[in-house]
């Protein structure tokens, strides 16, 4: 009895020890997978495939995303509710809502009345910077649009759509993608979710375009 | 099956034997493996999250998260308020393109249709100002007119562009929406405005509103779809062609 007891303390010692350590050995980057905070050199998260945010917690993970709502208007929000409810109904790690989750990221919704309308812009920022020039760990997006987008119907929850995948890390498409400027769109084309598996080929004609799957190395499904 | 539960109940009276041997203290064995794993649970709990945080898997909790962003907004406010009183040129500052989501007009023709202005001028001055929204700053240009190729215009107008200086952690940059590039004093352009606001202050168009004229040559920005019909050619020849454009919208 007293030899199982003393087998099985051990056991459970060198289990706390492996447990302490694993955060810390991924800190440093030993033997620890792609995660949020890994930087790429000086690539932009858009053109290196993968990791854009920071808190993310690597290879098909879920990337959980957080509408923090500071629009002052309902029916601008309910476009924008519209639009991240179909990015979470498409394929990829992407899960945006408007609740508070653990360790979600960050994205503010504001309003920028100067901006003619339809229009509307993105502003990734690190810690350091807002907007960053180089965004490849965004800690936190703020997505701006003016309020006269309502006017133009559908394409108010095109605005967001399309916003919510530059915030995603995606850039601009040349045609016929959520992320092509002006796009009627109001949920994202396979092009901008990517191929399956991740990064193995662009599926357009541009071959740095990717997709999320790519951007968050995402093989789930 | 005899054998077996003969060596079951031996088994049981050798442990009961045994606790009533030592009875305190295999009860405080117990105790202090209970306390034990209790205690590496709080360990993990509490290191792990200090390793995860490190690891840059955990963000920040939402009250730092709140500081951090009001914290980008004081240091954009205070660079630009120290641009404004350095007098620096926003052409010495390195640019960070904003993508953004309007289309820009396919061919000279659609762009003449959705402007309701074109002219040729030169930027008397720009200043810059805080967005109220938290936003990229508000750009203010006073234009001279010289010509006109579409709307009838005065001697000097307003056009009021998104984007301005921002801080950087090194110095500082001017951010700019991808589809207008902000004027700076001095320059000659041509501007396709939209209709002016209810304050008389108008807007470039998104993709085609400003082209820069340096040597008497007409550069068109990237985002222009129809810069072949720009690139390259007098002034004179460019509102020309936008003018016969205008006349075939018609």
């Amino acid at each position: 009895m007293r030899s199982r007891r003393s087998w099985l303390s051990r056991v459970i010692l060198l289990e706390l020890v492996f447990l302490l350590a694993l955060p810390w050995l991924g800190a440093v980057g030993v033997g620890a997978p792609v995660r949020a905070g890994d930087t790429y050199g000086s690539a932009h998260c858009r053109s290196s495939a993968k990791l854009c945010r920071t808190t993310w917690s690597g290879d098909n993970s879920v990337l959980r995303l957080r509408i923090v709502n500071q629009l002052g208007s309902s029916q601008l929000l309910a476009r924008a509710q519209t639009a991240y409810g179909n990015w979470n109904s498409a394929r990829g790690p992407q899960s945006f809502s408007g609740s508070a989750r653990t360790n979600d990221s960050l994205i503010y919704l504001k309003r920028d009345d100067t901006l003619p309308a339809p229009n509307g812009y993105v502003l990734n920022c690190t810690q350091a910077a807002c907007p960053a020039s180089m965004p490849a760990n965004i800690l936190y997006s703020e997505v701006f649009v003016p309020l006269d987008n309502l006017d133009y119907g559908n394409i108010a929850i095109s605005v967001f759509g399309h916003e919510f995948g530059h915030t995603l890390g995606l850039r601009h498409h040349s045609c016929c993608t959520l992320m092509t400027q002006g796009t009627t769109y109001t949920s994202p084309h396979a092009y901008d979710i990517g191929a399956l598996p991740s990064c193995t080929t662009s599926l357009t004609n541009d071959s740095s375009l990717y997709g999320v799957r790519c951007i968050y190395h995402w093989d789930a499904d | 099956m005899d054998r077996l539960q003969t060596q079951h109940t031996d088994g049981r009276e050798a442990i009961v034997a045994s606790a009533r041997d030592g009875h305190g203290s295999a009860r405080d064995r117990v105790r202090s493996v209970w306390l034990g794993v209790v205690a590496a649970i709080a360990a993990v709990l509490l290191f792990g999250g200090i390793g995860l945080a490190a690891a840059g898997i955990l963000r920040p909790s939402d009250s730092v998260m709140e500081e951090i962003v009001e914290e980008a907004g004081v240091r954009n406010a205070s660079y630009l308020a120290e641009f404004i009183r350095g007098g620096g040129s926003i052409r010495d500052l390195p640019i960070i393109e904003i993508e953004s989501y309007a289309l820009a007009p396919a061919s000279a023709e659609e762009a003449m249709a959705a402007a309701a202005s074109v002219v040729r001028g030169t930027v008397r001055k720009v200043s810059f100002a805080s967005n109220a929204s938290g936003g990229l700053p508000i750009a203010t240009s006073v234009i001279g007119v010289t010509d006109v190729a579409k709307g009838g215009m005065p001697a000097s107008i307003t056009v009021m562009q998104v984007g301005g200086p921002v801080a950087q952690p090194e110095g500082g940059a001017l951010a700019q929406l991808d589809n207008d590039p902000l004027v700076a004093a001095g320059e000659e352009v041509i501007l396709l405005l939209t209709e002016p606001d209810a304050m008389g202050i108008f807007h470039t168009l998104p993709g085609a509103g400003v082209s820069f004229i340096r040597g008497n040559v007409v550069e068109a920005t990237e985002a222009n779809r129809f810069a072949a019909d720009v690139d390259g050619r007098s002034p004179e020849a460019v509102l020309a062609m936008l003018r016969t454009a205008d006349q075939a919208t018609r």
